[in-house]
């Protein structure tokens, strides 16, 4: 009997431990394909390698000296695809892939807290109003809720080729607090003595159009931010006059898209640049060029009282996003970074030549600092000192879209249609437009 | 070590039936997993196959759309006035070359869509110097460089789109990558040379997204130009360089397997005519199989079957097997030589063994049944031998007996010889017609008598006889003519050379037994004393005499001769004391 159970005994074992081990193997092997959250990754979207990414990855720096064990990774997209890759997922609902952090243009930003609400994060608790300047606020507040972390400022100025513009006779003082009249008879000057353009103008950016409006607190949109309006704006009606003269004056180049508008300066083949100052890193890329170049206030609008020298264009915020995961870890390398440290505002101000909208960051060292390149002016002082008078307005929803319709207006009327009756179309295009 | 042999030994039915079934079951196991194994393999890899090349021939479509939407975009760019004029117009008041810019950008965002305007970068650089450059992006080499480079000559003298494979292109979007580079000459009617050149610069990562998706560690994919260059890989380092095996193999100039960074890949492919290149899919067949824990699954039913079934089969088998190994113990507890006949085997456990068992019984029964039957024919001989001992009577004692007689009446002794005759038929009424094997000692006594007589009669009065009978032993039973020999012999030969003797018989009883004693004072007996003589009485002599006790009584009783030459013989008949209670 003894021997039968022995065999008994050692069967058994010998099947049981094959089971066991086919048993165990199969399931280790079947067990990864877990997701990939992990803990202690955010990630951050911006365009314009020269500008905002580069401060991304600065904050990246100053970011891990004190929080080491967390990986931020910057990815730099252009901005086209980044709108159309947040709205795209943010309507479908789908977060795979999309960013902890994202760089919104002022001029978007309402669209996606209206459009999408929850999904931007409220960061009252890091960003105290009293901090940053009142204009930028502006765009990202909704029922005292601060939405963003402001960023730079988009505060438009006038940079010019100091010795194009005296050997066309003019010096700088002739360039301080110009109106646009009189910038155009510099250009026509300019044109006739050095034969270059005085600056170059995109059929299809409205960029000059949009700048001239700010100036005098104006948009395509009532202070309703809803409201078109077009047919009735007559400071919008000015500022394509005016930019109708400068056409007719014959003291731009036409170009269109992003290269053609930086090699003309780096190139050295227009005499000025009216736009924000966050070119001023593409002009200083061109080396050769130090020294050559003076910044003064932006031109403001002839037959408009209320239009200052100075305005806004473009300027973007830090958002971040709620629901793609370590929303609290984003929020405080926000905190850490861009919504407090001036000390990285500071080495900002020096890289890129950033114009914070952070108040305490004029109090930098470099902010004083005189820049060689722009011959010894102290551009961050200027910028500062007029991003602080830039008129606020509301931009609204329908900026870009409005904008569109506009374009197509602006050519007729450079065509030699009638400018009241266009905008009458126009505002008719623009209300069916928003409509929808 | 000796114990488990004997185990194994005395067990050898149980083991060898279990053996058997074990190796059975094992063996089915085996071959009907390896079978399934084997066809499911097969399967599962043809149709990973399949579905691989629905995926490739997918890829190619969607590169084929996309060649469609591109070739579009470049059409587009020929076909607008915009375009036309943008390339060829020298000078142009401001607001015509604004209103040609703002037409140029809508004719050709609208062939673009958003959805390519993110994918690629169009270019357009007129023989003018003039550029145009789609996205954010900037130019990396001056349109002079552009213009003179090989790509654009190749452009210059082909009719169609030229599509090829570059390690840098003409934009920022591209600086440092990978591309893949369509390329046409802009001519407008009437010209021979072209006013300029669209490129649209694709990406690697374009490229990549093609096929990114549907890549798996079992199933890598890659895209190869139609001359071997490796165009886009997850493997990036292989970007750019030109792979002749993986070519030949996916032409079909060579098998289809082939070694790939050292594993064994099938190679599947779609050619998608249009971007002139290869949607390759190299599956790893032994990765996929693993990813289905193909093995691992039918590895650990197949244990588990197998495990129950033996575990089954061994539990059905001991029962079964037990009964016959109840029956080996109990045979063999009956090996030592003492059957107990008496004890049978119970009959139970299956039929067979309940018929082993029955037939058991019977064979004890039978064999019972054949000793008895032994027994009594053996006794029955050994009366018969008794009988056929006893019965005899020598013919010459009768005739010398008959002489004597007729000696006696020849010699006028007529008293005598009617004692004599008288004697004679009491002896021979004994022996012959009495069939009785035991008589009493008293009648035996009496037959002694009578028997002395009759040899006193014929030989001489010197040897005289005396016969004692205890009185409690007259009843007792003995063999007939069990004394008379000794007697007999006695008179023969106890006295030799001698005048006269005396033999004294002694019937008593000792104890259980019943004592004979033949004494004589005679000369003694020799060791080789003969026994036969011609003419005694019954021809049984001594050692007759011997064995008949023995078939009677037993070995326990007998004779013992005790004898001194010169002095006399005694002779002890020791039998057991038996009461004789029946009539006469």
């Amino acid at each position: 009997m003894h021997i039968k159970k022995m065999l008994a005994v050692l069967t058994a074992s010998l099947m049981l431990a094959g089971s066991l081990t086919a048993c165990g193997s199969s399931e280790s092997s079947g067990s990864d394909s877990a997701a990939n959250t992990d803990s202690n990754t955010i990630t951050i979207w911006a365009w314009d390698d020269n500008f905002n990414v580069k401060a991304a990855n600065l904050a990246k720096e100053y970011y891990q000296k004190t929080n080491p064990d967390v990986e931020v990774n910057v990815v730099s997209m252009a901005q086209a695809d980044i709108v159309q890759t947040l709205n795209t997922a943010l309507s479908s609902g789908t977060y795979n892939g999309l960013p902890n952090i994202v760089l919104i243009e002022d001029y978007r930003i309402q669209n996606y807290l209206s459009a999408y609400p929850g999904e931007i994060k409220d960061l009252s608790g890091s960003v105290k109003a009293e901090d940053f300047m009142d204009y930028k606020l502006g765009v990202m507040t909704e029922d005292d809720k601060i939405y963003g972390v402001p960023f730079d400022s988009g505060v438009a100025a006038l940079f010019y080729r100091t010795d194009y513009i005296e050997e066309a006779g003019y010096s700088a003082e002739d360039m301080q607090d110009l109106t646009w009249d009189e910038y155009i008879e510099i250009g026509k000057a300019v044109k006739e003595k050095t034969g270059k353009s005085m600056l170059t103008l995109d059929p299809s950016d409205l960029g000059q159009i949009r700048m001239m409006m700010q100036s005098a607190g104006a948009w395509y949109v009532q202070e309703d931010g809803k409201t078109v309006n077009i047919a009735e704006n007559e400071v919008l009606k000015e500022a394509v006059k005016t930019y109708q003269s400068m056409m007719e004056s014959g003291i731009s180049t036409q170009i269109s898209g992003w290269d053609p508008f930086v090699s003309a300066f780096q190139k050295g083949d227009v005499a000025s640049v009216p736009t924000g100052c966050w070119i001023a890193p593409t002009i200083t890329a061109a080396t050769d060029q130090s020294g050559k170049w003076a910044v003064a206030p932006l031109p403001k609008l002839s037959n408009v009282d209320e239009s200052l020298n100075t305005s806004n264009i473009g300027g973007a915020s830090w958002y971040v996003l709620d629901k793609v995961g370590n929303s609290d870890l984003a929020e405080q390398f926000l905190a850490e970074t861009f919504a407090s440290n001036v000390d990285l505002m500071n080495d900002l101000a020096s890289e890129i030549n950033l114009v914070s909208t952070l108040k305490a960051s004029s109090t930098a060292e470099n902010y004083s600092k005189p820049s060689e390149f722009f011959g010894g002016q102290e551009i961050f002082n200027d910028f500062s000192q007029w991003t602080t008078e830039i008129p606020t307005v509301n931009y609204g929803l329908y900026t870009y879209t409005i904008e569109d319709i506009m374009t197509e207006a602006v050519q007729s009327v450079l065509q030699g249609a009638d400018i009241d009756e266009t905008f009458a179309n126009t505002q008719v295009q623009a209300e069916a437009a928003v409509l929808n | 070590m000796k114990k488990i042999l004997h185990a194994i030994r005395s067990n050898s039915l149980f083991l060898r039936v279990v053996s058997v079934a074990v190796a059975g079951v094992i063996l089915i196991t085996l071959l009907v997993s390896l079978i399934s194994i084997y066809s499911l393999q097969n399967a599962y890899l043809q149709t990973f196959s399949n579905s691989n090349h629905v995926v490739t021939e997918h890829i190619k479509s969607t590169m084929d759309r996309f060649y469609v939407e591109t070739t579009n975009v470049m059409q587009t760019v020929k076909r607008s006035w915009a375009f036309k004029r943008y390339l060829r117009m020298q000078d142009m008041t401001t607001v015509d070359a604004s209103y040609t810019i703002y037409s140029m950008r809508k004719h050709l965002d609208s062939a673009l869509g958003m959805r390519l305007e993110s994918d690629v970068n169009v270019l357009v650089v007129g023989v003018n110097g003039r550029t145009y450059v789609s996205g954010e992006s900037t130019l990396t080499h001056t349109t002079d460089e552009i213009l003179q480079s090989d790509f654009t000559k190749r452009i210059a003298g082909s009719s169609s789109p030229v599509i090829d494979f570059f390690a840098e292109g003409y934009t920022s979007v591209s600086k440092g990558k990978n591309v893949y580079m369509m390329g046409q000459a802009i001519t407008h009617d009437g010209d021979d040379t072209p006013s300029g050149y669209v490129y649209v610069i694709i990406p690697e990562e374009t490229m990549m997204d093609f096929y990114t998706s549907y890549t798996s560690d079992s199933g890598e994919m890659l895209l190869m130009q139609h001359d071997g260059t490796i165009l886009s890989s997850s493997h990036s380092a292989e970007i750019g360089t030109v792979d002749e095996k993986l070519l030949h193999a996916v032409d079909g100039t060579e098998s289809a397997e082939l070694e790939y960074r050292g594993k064994k890949v099938a190679v599947t492919s779609s050619y998608a005519e249009s971007m002139e290149c290869y949607v390759v899919n190299l599956i790893d067949r032994e990765q996929a199989l693993r990813n289905t824990n193909l093995l691992h699954d039918i590895f650990f039913v197949s244990c588990v079957v197998s495990f129950l079934l033996i575990v089954v089969m061994f539990l059905m088998i001991n029962h079964s097997v037990k009964p016959i190994y109840r029956l080996i113990h109990r045979m063999s507890e009956n090996e030592s030589g003492k059957i107990d006949l008496t004890s049978k085997i119970e009959i139970a456990g299956g039929y067979e063994t309940r018929e082993l068992a029955r037939v058991y019984n019977v064979m004890l029964d039978d064999i019972d049944h054949y000793i008895d039957q032994l027994v009594t024919e053996q006794s029955n001989r050994r009366k018969a031998e008794i009988h056929a001992l006893q019965m005899q009577i020598n013919p010459h004692f009768i005739y010398n007996t008959l002489t004597s007689i007729k000696w006696l009446i020849w010699q006028g002794e007529s008293e005598k010889s009617i004692q004599t005759i008288d004697a004679f038929s009491l002896i021979l009424r004994n022996t012959i017609s009495n069939q009785k094997e035991m008589i009493t000692v008293k009648e035996e006594a009496e037959n002694l008598r009578n028997y002395i007589f009759l040899l006193n009669t014929r030989f001489s009065d010197r040897i005289h006889t005396d016969i004692f009978v205890a009185e409690h032993c007259e009843n007792c039973c003995i063999p007939k003519l069990l004394v008379q020999p000794f007697v007999e012999n006695a008179f023969y030969h106890a006295f030799h050379g001698v005048e006269s003797g005396l033999i004294h018989v002694f019937f008593r009883k000792k104890g259980e037994n019943l004592v004979v004693e033949i004494i004589d004072n005679g000369s003694g007996m020799p060791a080789d004393a003969s026994q036969k003589k011609s003419d005694s009485f019954s021809g049984i002599g001594i050692h007759n005499v011997n064995d008949r006790i023995h078939l009677i009584y037993g070995e326990a009783y007998g004779i013992s001769i005790e004898s001194n030459l010169g002095l006399g013989t005694s002779i002890t008949i020791t039998i057991p004391a038996v009461e004789n209670h029946m009539p006469e």
